[in-house]
This record gives structure tokens, C-alpha cells and sequence, in this order.
């Protein structure tokens, strides 16, 4: 049994695929990442399925899930925000805690644990941040860089500021939600491998080899609730940066 | 008056709303607590990456004018201190956040201070 706490990452080829010199192979991140959509997509479908006024259990789950989205997505943005982004929030949340759910089971890929995947989602937030500022506020969304009852000539100091501050937005939303799946997996594979090796030495090795095994477990009890949350604070992040694009010059 | 099973009925309801709001009201404090980012490392973690970023960013955008209008290393030095400061405007802004978002007393009277951050930032 291999002891490298990498190999949980590494990614293989399933089915080598070839577009005109561009690698396109689906892989096994591929399978996670599909999981990821499609798991939500069939809950919410059977959820829904009975459309009951007094939901079964399936139901209730699901009405939960959607209120809690809706909850979180009202309270910063508004009614406004729901009409528009609902669909976006909710597909990145569930898409999210799918796939950090279905990566906490042994032998399971974890797609968000590679810095591309989240990458890509801040990336479409983002832009889409961008085009809808643009769209609602026209040149008004450059309100944004110019908060207002600053006296102006601090404006030469606070504009760029501003400006680095929200290109670095992309980049820490997606380096959050990997960093934290990146370094959770890692950390209970470390602890998780210091086990058979304290075995090796024989049985005071398996006596002390407890204490791996107690924080291995403290450790998976403790990535469950990061799985959770970070699908939730990428979520209301994302939340945030919509609000910015929908009420430039209110900050 | 005459039915007796009326003031029955209606006081049911108005216990059964009672129950509701209650149980809503829970929920709500509940959810308010889930807002705040519990796990220590994904706190330390939230605060570097959003100073790293802008750091990065700001180095990046330095370095970017310096490619083009090769005025190398200065664009590179201003971007990375403009980084810096906005690194930690970031910063000042996330420990805002939990500082609303954590009420060492969950069922504590917020001080009108309090609710004025609140509204006051959106971020």
C-alpha cells in the first residue's frame, strides 16, 4: 500500500482523448466532476418529484437546501439578486458540496482539491461580476474604485488599492476553497500513514500508533464541516461579489 | 361564544404560531452561527490567502507595466507596496466581517455601534 499522501491527487487517464493536439481526455476527475453535477440534479429531480403541499422527507431536504441558498442569497443582495443569480448560486453551492462530499469517502477523487477547478468557478463568478456591473451601471460601476466621502486626494492613494483588491478577489476565492480541500485531505493522509508505520516497530509502535488514529479521525470529523463550509463560504462570497455588481457606489 | 370548541381551536393556532415563530426564530440565530467560518484553519487560511492574493496581484500588475513599458524593477516594487496596502485593506475587511459575525454572547443585545457595521459595510 502506497504511503505517498500525493497520490490522492494525481490524476489518470481513463479514456485518452485527442482534439486537434489538445489533451481532452476524460479522466478521473472527469467521473467526480460529472458526479458532482449530476448527483444534485437526480436529488433535487426525486425531491421534487411529488411537488406535495406537505413534503415528504426527500421533499423537505430538498426545500431546505433551496430556502437555505435563497436565505443566504436574499439577505445580501436582495430580491433583485434572487431573480437573477439564484440559479448560478445554487448550482455552485450544491455542485460544491457534492464534490466535497462524494471526496471524503475513501478512494475517492476530490476535483476541488486541484487549484483549476476552483479557479474556473471564481473566474465565471467574476466575469460575471464584470459584464452584469457593466450592463446595470454602465460607467457607473467604476463607482466601485472610488468610495465615496473620501476627500480626493486620497483618491491617488485608494484608487489603486481598490483596483489590486479587486482582481485579487478571483484569486483568493479560488485559493480558499482549494487550499482548505487541498490541505485537509493531505493532513488526514499524513496522520493516517504514521499508523502502519509505528506498527512496524512492533507493538509498542501499534500502542502509540493510537494517538495517529485518534487525530486521524478528530481530523475526518473536522473536514466534514469544511467540506460543508467552504462550499457555504463560497457560496456567500459569491453572493457578495454579485452584490458589488448590482450596487456599485453603495459601499 | 356558544361553540366551545372555537376558543379551543383558536388558541391551538395561535400556540401552533407561537411554536412556529419560535422554531423559525432558532433557525434563523442558527444559521447566523453557521455564517461564522468556525474552523481555525479555514479562518488562517481565508486571512492569507486574502493578503497573499493582492500581493500577488499587485506584483503581477507591476510587473506587467514593467514588461511593457521596460521600466524594470520599479512598476514591479510600486505594484508590490500598493499589494501590500491592499492586502491589507483586505485584511481589515475580513477581521470586520468576523468581528460582526462573532458576538461572543450569541443572545447578546447588539450595541447600536454594532448594528451600524453591520449596514455600514457590505463586504
Amino acid at each position: 500500500m502506497a504511503n505517498d499522501p500525493m497520490k490522492q491527487f494525481q490524476i489518470e487517464k481513463l479514456l485518452a482523448m485527442d482534439i486537434s493536439g489538445y489533451d481532452v481526455s476524460f479522466t478521473n476527475a472527469s467521473v467526480y466532476l460529472l458526479l458532482g453535477a449530476a448527483i444534485p440534479a437526480a436529488f433535487m429531480l426525486f425531491a421534487s418529484a411529488k411537488a406535495a403541499v406537505v413534503p415528504g422527507r426527500l421533499q423537505l431536504v430538498g426545500e431546505s437546501a433551496y430556502n437555505f441558498v435563497h436565505d443566504m442569497l436574499y439577505t445580501s443582495t436582495g430580491a433583485e439578486g434572487v431573480k437573477k443569480f439564484f440559479p448560478l448560486v445554487l448550482s455552485l453551492f450544491l455542485f460544491i458540496f457534492t464534490i466535497n462530499m462524494v471526496g471524503l469517502f475513501a478512494y475517492n477523487f476530490t476535483p476541488t482539491g486541484q487549484i483549476i477547478v476552483p479557479a474556473m468557478m471564481a473566474l465565471l463568478v467574476f466575469f460575471t461580476v464584470v459584464i452584469v456591473g457593466f450592463a446595470k451601471n454602465g460607467l457607473g460601476f467604476f463607482k466601485i474604485f472610488f468610495p465615496s466621502g473620501v476627500p480626493w486626494p486620497l483618491y491617488i492613494l485608494i484608487t489603486p488599492i481598490e483596483i489590486i483588491s479587486f482582481f485579487s478577489r478571483p484569486l483568493s476565492h479560488a485559493v480558499r476553497l482549494w487550499a482548505n480541500i487541498f490541505a485537509g485531505h493531505l493532513l488526514v493522509k499524513v496522520f493516517a500513514g504514521f499508523i502502519p508505520q509505528l506498527g512496524d516497530m512492533g507493538a509498542v509502535g501499534w500502542g502509540v500508533a493510537v494517538i495517529p488514529f485518534a487525530l486521524t479521525i478528530a481530523i475526518y470529523a473536522l473536514e466534514t464541516l469544511v467540506a460543508f463550509l467552504q462550499a457555504y463560504v463560497f457560496a456567500i462570497l459569491t453572493c457578495i461579489y454579485l452584490n458589488d455588481a448590482l450596487h456599485a457606489g453603495d459601499h | 361564544m356558544a361553540d366551545p370548541k372555537h376558543p379551543h381551536g383558536f388558541d391551538a393556532l395561535e400556540d401552533l404560531a407561537a411554536r412556529v415563530a419560535k422554531s423559525e426564530k432558532d433557525r434563523s440565530e442558527r444559521l447566523a452561527k453557521v455564517a461564522i467560518d468556525r474552523s481555525s484553519m479555514s479562518v488562517g487560511l481565508r486571512m492569507a490567502s486574502e493578503f497573499a492574493s493582492a500581493i500577488l496581484v499587485g506584483g503581477l500588475f507591476g510587473y506587467g507595466v514593467d514588461f511593457l513599458a521596460k521600466t524594470s524593477p520599479w512598476a514591479l516594487l510600486i505594484g508590490l507596496v500598493v499589494g501590500f496596502g491592499a492586502g491589507t485593506v483586505n485584511l481589515m475587511r475580513v477581521s470586520r466581517q468576523f468581528a460582526t459575525s462573532t458576538s461572543v454572547d450569541g443572545k447578546a443585545i447588539a450595541t447600536p455601534d454594532d448594528s451600524e457595521d453591520n449596514t455600514g459595510d457590505d463586504r
